[in-house]
């Protein structure tokens, strides 16, 4: 009885020396002996882990070297292959971006110290990172007489770090520390009423942008409208000055001095070339006959046929009487006269 | 009874907020103080000033004038970013401000930018600086004349078959087109300015990245100081994405920046 207990004393005392109260993730005290967990691949009876940086200071992303140094104190097998960082609690928070190392061998090796060196470029990624933190890492000592405590931790402890910002310096910082004193306007502030009105923007809604697209062309048709009901005489030559037949007949009449027979003839011909045009007469070369029976056949009335036929006639003469200095008294303001009274008949308008 | 009681709260929120007159009087005295005082104390009563112009900005008030003495009060409170968005409000009320532009152009002159490359440096103006800037309401005005003077030339030559009418409808015609292409542009970025609102970088060493998160890598070595402009793009959660001047784009965390929200 008096052997059973001292071995389960002895068992109590084991059981307590294995087991590590629970304190951080990984953290020595947290380990138990016979885990498997980050195991570096190094096999031997007993091996040291020590870590330093390239520098404690540094700003945000800027890169900064974690250098890992494991030696072995005593008798080893097999080298120790680089430690996964990423598989440490600590380091999966995302504090410091890891570059990917292009081999798993030692970046160094020291024959005669039995140690490999392990380089790690960290950026820290933000102003709130203070460390980085404690390393835990396994190997496997094959002389342990028990088979599943033979993977044995070993730590690193924790590098404080000083990460700061990128850029801090200001114009004032190089004008040797005083701040520089703005410019008298922006000591003054605009007082009164008026600091308390409320201004918008300008903005315009599509109904509204249609009515004023819409408004000045109706209120000009309308404009004309009512203008062409209080003024008809002013109305009706507007209408005549639109024939383009007519314009174009009184602006080539303007151009003849009427005093040569070459003038009653152009003249003529003009007369011609309005009514051809004006209202389709198809006679190339009519006479005055001919004239007065075409605008008695649209309806012209009696003493204006007769004035235009008496114009071809009197054209006619100048043209065949062989003067050359006619008398050809009003004889272009007698065309012009026709041209306006025929493009007064009511029926011309439909034409 | 749901009258009465509209009636109590309308009284009630009107004996708990103070008269828009107390308030800019408040202020007023504020920055004077500040103005007064030694380096000390000064930032603390620019700081209560711009706190009043704002809480009048919350009430509606809003005009070039409030808007140049919360940015001055802002800058001499040593808070350049929300002096560069207040000078940005009174512009857009007022584009022809010479005050606020200059203002504006000394914020940006203590905005720490990276050494080297534009990244970050505000959009060069290419305005001529003896050309009056056109704004919505006098371009409106000025089109509406010429189109007005476009149909009544028209109409009058229509009566009157006299081209000197003609001629004048014409170039009406033209200014009328010439407006309203200006007045479409200005809406254009009027639309613009609201979809993708102003974004002011608030501190010193902000980085933009590349996605929404610090696992991202940085778009630029450089960082991003306070008073940098951009515009918003689009938000997720706490992170923002803007855009430079430059047309840079990245993304930063939303309470590293200020938003002009319209």
């Amino acid at each position: 009885m008096i052997r059973i207990g001292f071995l389960l004393g002895i068992s109590v005392l084991v059981f307590q020396a294995g087991s590590i109260p629970a304190a951080e993730p990984d953290s020595p005290k947290n380990f138990k002996p016979g885990e498997k967990d980050n195991f570096i691949g190094a096999e031997g009876t007993s091996f040291r882990m020590t870590s330093r940086v390239s520098q404690t200071e540094v700003n945000v992303d800027d890169p900064l070297t974690l250098t890992i140094r494991i030696s072995a104190a005593g008798k080893w097998q097999t080298p120790p292959r680089r430690p996964d960082l990423k598989a440490l609690e600590r380091f999966k928070n995302g504090d410091f971006h890891i570059e990917r190392a292009t081999s798993s061998k030692a970046d160094r090796e020291y024959p005669k110290e039995n140690a490999w060196e392990f380089d790690f470029k960290l950026r820290p990624r933000d102003e709130a990172v203070q460390k980085i933190p404690p390393l835990l890492f396994t190997y496997y000592n094959p002389e342990v007489l028990f088979e599943d405590k033979r993977w044995i931790p070993m730590s690193a402890p924790g590098i404080p770090i000083n990460v700061k910002p990128r850029s801090r310096v200001r114009p004032r910082e190089i004008e040797g520390g005083k701040p520089l004193r703005p410019p008298e306007r922006f000591f003054q502030v605009t007082e009164g009423s008026e600091v308390l009105r409320r201004q918008s923007s300008f903005t315009l809604s599509w109904g509204l942008a249609m009515v004023l697209i819409l408004a000045p062309p109706a209120l000009c048709m309308g404009g004309y409208f009512i203008w062409s009901k209080l003024y008809p005489d002013a109305a009706n030559q507007a209408r005549r000055r639109r024939s383009r037949a007519a314009r174009r007949a009184l602006r080539s009449l303007r151009s003849y001095s009427g005093k040569k027979a070459e003038d009653a003839v152009a003249m003529g011909q003009v007369l011609v070339n309005y009514l051809r045009e004006r209202f389709e007469l198809t006679a190339a070369d009519p006479t005055h006959a001919e004239v007065a029976a075409f605008l008695h056949h649209l309806g012209c009335p009696d003493p204006l046929i007769g004035r235009t036929a008496r114009y071809f006639q009197e054209c006619d003469a100048i043209r065949f009487a062989g003067n050359e200095n006619p008398s050809m008294n009003g004889l272009a303001s007698e065309a012009e006269s026709l041209i306006h009274d025929l493009e007064a008949q009511p029926w011309s308008a439909s034409s | 009874m749901v009258g009465v009681l509209l009636a109590i709260a309308s009284l009630a929120t009107s004996f708990y907020l103070r008269p828009v007159e107390d308030l800019l009087a408040k202020a007023e005295q504020a920055f004077h103080q500040g103005v007064v005082s030694d380096l000390d104390e000064s930032r603390r009563f620019y700081i209560q000033a711009a706190g009043q112009f704002e809480e009048l900005r919350q009430r509606g008030i809003a005009n070039p004038d409030l808007y140049r003495n919360q940015g001055n009060a802002y800058l001499l409170a040593g808070d350049l970013p929300r002096a560069i968005v207040a000078y940005h409000r009174g512009l857009r009320l007022s584009p022809n401000d010479e005050e606020l532009r200059a203002n504006l152009t000394y914020c940006r002159d203590q905005v720490v930018y990276p050494a080297s490359g534009n990244l970050g440096r505000p959009p060069v103006d290419h305005w001529p600086p003896w050309l009056p800037r056109p704004t919505m309401g006098s371009l409106f005005f000025v089109t509406l004349i010429a189109y007005s003077l476009f149909w009544i030339g028209i109409t009058a030559w229509w009566a009157t078959r006299r081209n000197e009418l003609m001629t004048l409808a014409v170039i009406a015609l033209v200014v009328s087109l010439l407006g309203g292409a200006g007045l479409m542009w200005l809406d254009r970025e009027s639309r613009h300015d609201h979809d993708h609102p102003l974004v002011v970088i608030a501190k010193d060493g902000v980085l933009l990245r590349r996605g929404n998160g610090l696992s991202y890598p940085t778009v630029a070595e450089q960082p991003l100081n306070q008073g940098v402009e951009a515009r918003l793009r689009f938000y997720k959660g706490d992170w923002i994405q803007i855009e430079l001047a430059g047309g840079e784009v990245g993304w930063m965390p939303g309470k590293a920046g200020i938003i002009d929200a319209l």
